[in-house]
């Protein structure tokens, strides 16, 4: 202590000790300021790994149309992230996600095709959820191409440079093929994936007929042989599983292989030990698995979807393969193995995933009675039938059903048919009308005008005054 | 001086240096970063901008468009992009009618927390001014903060803003599964008007007809022929016309038949064709069809001098085929030479109105 005072004391040591705490005063601040420039420059979760700037060529087009050459072209990281339609977090979400063809990212290929595409969505309001599976040669008009199988969009996308990149194009002809709004996109590669499953530990399937499964690599060891029951699959044979198409149906099984590993992954993720881990491990993992990751979701979205899926019971999930058959077998102009869409009878399956306990249908409890009359839509009844009176006898019947009848009238023109119209949406009026009175569907209109006097209007015909429905 | 003043001194300086360096870094940094955003964002508009001028000198119109309204999303004063994207929409449309409008900007929803009452009335002002989507998106909020709030109204609103919107996808913006879909959920809640029935069997038969295109050329003639006699001017998003789907599907057919050597019924479909739109890309085609169907007296002889390059494939399997429920029943029947095939002398001259197939992948339509 004494030494350390009287070294104080002299004149040279105290400035060279002012010197060094000032200069490590000022480097401290350097360093802080780096660190934070390095901080704010870095963008929140260095978002730019998501999306591996992948457009570096662009493809030139020759005479004929067809792809001849690249020519490179500037990187352009931003046009390969479409932007997510947006979600206000209460209406229906879906999300496509998409596999990538082996054969191209093996190939090392710059653009690649999809291989697998499956639509999720989910009602936050309803707590339904459904999956829906498109075969990759499902033959469909990509936009601003010719027709072309599905899974060319993917490819199409990147390597024409479009804005929105590969899986903007995939989702525009997938929205265009079923009518479905798509908010999000995920795709995630081969190796990500694997990682994902042990992360989780494995994932159980039930296979429901013997297969072989040929995991990535080379070798005797990348063959398995799975027999029918419950197996706990890790990444690389959950892929394998997943990837197999050499059973009977073809594509149309392993769409169903890839939903059974999809509920698989559900159930690990969703169990009571599984999901509070991984919350907490979440931005490590999204950070790990990023560069294999390709996906306008946010970090915070997927916690968003995982918290909400998770309360969609089993019963509650639609699943859906565009099977075969909603197709027909053909081949394309230039020889390739396609199937052609049957519109009406995707449709329906559409509907079946899509709808089925939607919270865009029906709320209003009870009957058709009961319904109408909590509608209590103004009814206006014109006579256009030459039985005088008419008008007053149907205003007088329906007011006894519990019809709302704003208003009884003659008309001036004589109409043979019975005619409703319908001004400001009202369905429970219009149905009850069209069954009481047997209405034509025919004659049955919709013409929005919310000024108008009545929400419903009912123009009586000849037909009604001779079927004697009225009393 | 105490020593324990110089510490706490030193320390001071020591958190102030620090802390003024961080909040210096950091402003620096979000500059940088914004600045780099900011580049890297206008050097993507200003490549798309430069690749949708290329896809507009080389024909690639609908591409073109993609690009121009994606620049100008981005971008509304960008110069020169208005007018770029008129002049591609003006021939993407030149044989469209109606045309489709420009795709307006999608406010971005936030989950709305306001009193139910004000989402109640809300939503009623958006429906009174057929602000469809908007008005369903207050609905879902609506429903979400209390399902059974004015239960009827709501199903009400939702069943004519599902049936108005799937209209408009329809006839305005081509999207027709998607309109189809919106007439689907309208058709839940209940009735739909004989007007919406009409214009979803248009889109139905239309939609079947593009399911064959290029693959079942008989099938797409028959649907779209229903189409373009009910509906001409219905267009899918690629801005293709019933009557120009029709016409080109009868092409198809016919370069089909004078594939398979029967020129006098390939003939018939140019016919049709040409009746609906005459071109020089189809008139050689046409006479060549023509003169084999009719070939020269034996004082005639015809060099070959063309090489049929052109093949389309139509395998129909299995035979059935899906149908409206409420349109005809078609079946698929291969076509039957009503005159005595005469063998052709010549080398037919390949569809130049179809492009041979280059390549595994689609090219960019026009």
């Amino acid at each position: 202590m004494v030494k350390s005072k009287s070294l104080f004391q002299s004149k040279g040591v105290r400035t060279a000790a002012i010197l060094l705490v000032a200069i490590f005063i000022v480097l401290s601040g350097v360093l802080a300021y780096s660190f934070a420039r390095g901080l704010a420059s870095a963008g929140p979760l260095g978002i730019q790994s998501f999306f591996p700037s992948q457009l570096t060529e662009t493809p030139t087009v020759g005479t004929e149309g067809g792809i001849i050459s690249t020519a490179p072209a500037e990187d352009a990281i931003e046009q390969a992230i479409p932007a997510a339609l947006p979600w206000d977090g209460a209406g229906r979400v879906t999300v496509l996600l998409v596999g990538l063809d082996y054969r191209d990212w093996d190939a090392g290929e710059k653009y690649s095709r999809s291989d697998s595409m499956m639509l999720l969505t989910l009602d936050p309001l309803t707590k339904t959820a459904g999956v829906l599976s498109i075969p990759r040669d499902m033959w469909v008009a990509i936009p601003g191409f010719e027709h072309g199988k599905i899974n060319t969009a993917y490819y199409l996308g990147d390597a024409y440079k479009l804005p929105g990149g590969g899986p903007g194009l995939a989702i525009q002809t997938v929205e265009e093929f079923l009518g479905i709004p798509i908010n999000y996109y995920a795709q995630i590669d081969f190796q990500a994936f694997e990682d994902f499953i042990d992360e989780l530990g494995g994932v159980r399937v039930v296979v429901p007929e013997k297969i072989t499964i040929d995991k990535l690599g080379d070798g005797a060891k990348t063959i398995k042989k799975l027999r029918p029951g419950e197996h706990i699959l890790t990444g690389p044979w959950a892929l394998a599983y997943a990837r197999a198409r050499y059973t009977e149906g073809g594509d149309f099984d392993r769409a169903q292989r890839q939903q059974q590993v999809l509920l698989g992954i559900r159930e690990k993720v969703f169990s009571a030990e599984m999901l509070p881990t991984l919350i907490r491990k979440a931005p490590e993992i999204y950070q790990e698995l990023s560069a294999g990751i390709r996906t306008n979701l946010s970090l915070d979205e997927v916690i968003r979807l995982a918290l909400l899926a998770q309360q969609v019971t089993d019963d509650n999930i639609q699943r859906g393969v565009i099977g075969k058959e909603y197709v027909l077998f053909g081949f394309s102009p230039d020889d390739l193995s396609i199937l052609v869409p049957l519109p009406d009878k995707i449709q329906m399956l559409v509907d079946q995933v899509f709808n089925t306990g939607s919270s865009q249908g029906p709320v209003t409890a009870g009957d058709l009675t009961t319904q109408m009359a909590s509608e209590a839509a103004t009814l206006g009844i014109s006579n256009g039938s030459s039985l005088p009176g008419l008008a007053g006898r149907t205003g007088d019947y329906l007011r006894s059903q519990g019809v709302n009848v704003a208003q009884v009238s003659e008309s001036t023109e004589s109409t043979f048919t019975t005619t409703v119209i319908d001004h400001t949406g009202n369905p429970y009026l219009m149905k009850y009308l069209i069954e009481t009175l047997q209405i034509n569907p025919n004659r049955v209109y919709s013409r929005f005008d919310p000024n108008s006097p009545y929400a419903v209007e009912l123009i009586l015909g000849e037909d009604l005054a001779k079927s004697g429905i009225v009393p | 001086m105490p020593i324990w003043l110089i510490v706490l001194l030193v320390l001071i300086l020591l958190a102030i240096a620090i802390t003024a360096g961080a909040i210096a870094g950091y402003l620096n940094g979000s500059q940088t970063r914004q600045a780099a955003i900011s580049v890297q964002s206008t050097q993507s508009l200003e490549e798309q901008y430069q690749l949708g001028l290329q896809d507009l000198a080389e024909g690639r119109f609908a591409m073109a468009r993609q690009r121009f309204e994606y620049v100008l999303s981005h971008n509304p004063g960008h110069p020169g992009a208005v007018d770029n994207l008129a002049e591609a929409m003006s021939i993407l449309y030149a044989t469209s009618t109606p045309t489709s409008l420009p795709p307006t900007v999608v406010p971005t929803p936030t989950f709305d927390t306001r009193p139910i009452q004000d989402l109640f009335s809300n939503a009623v002002s958006l429906f009174n001014t057929s602000a469809w989507s908007q008005a369903i998106d207050t609905i879902a909020s609506l429903r979400q903060a209390d399902l059974s709030y004015q239960s009827a109204r709501v199903d009400g609103m939702l069943y004519a803003a599902f049936r108005y919107r799937g209209v408009e996808k329809i006839l305005q913006q081509g999207n027709l599964q998607g309109g189809v879909f919106d007439l689907s959920l309208a058709e839940r809640l209940g009735p739909l008007d004989i007007e919406a029935v009409n214009i979803r069997t248009w889109a139905r038969l239309y939609m079947i007809g593009t399911s064959f295109w290029e693959v079942f050329p008989e099938q797409a003639v028959y649907f779209f022929s229903q189409v373009a006699a009910a509906a001409p001017g219905l267009h899918d998003s690629s801005g293709w016309t019933a009557m120009e789907r029709y016409r080109g599907a009868l092409i198809q057919y016919g370069d089909q038949l004078a594939n398979d050597g029967k020129w006098c019924e390939a003939v018939a479909q140019y016919q049709l064709a040409m009746n609906i739109r005459n071109d020089a890309a189809l008139q050689p085609v046409f006479a060549t069809a023509t003169v084999n169907c009719t070939p020269p007296t034996a004082a005639f002889t015809l060099t070959p001098t063309f090489t049929l390059v052109y093949t389309t494939t139509a395998t129909l399997t299995p035979t059935g085929i899906l149908l409206p429920s409420d349109t005809p029943t078609a079946t698929f029947i291969p076509p039957v030479d009503t005159e005595t095939p005469i063998p052709p002398t010549g080398t037919p001259v390949p569809p130049t109105a179809t492009p041979a197939p280059t390549d595994t992948v689609p090219v960019p339509t026009p």
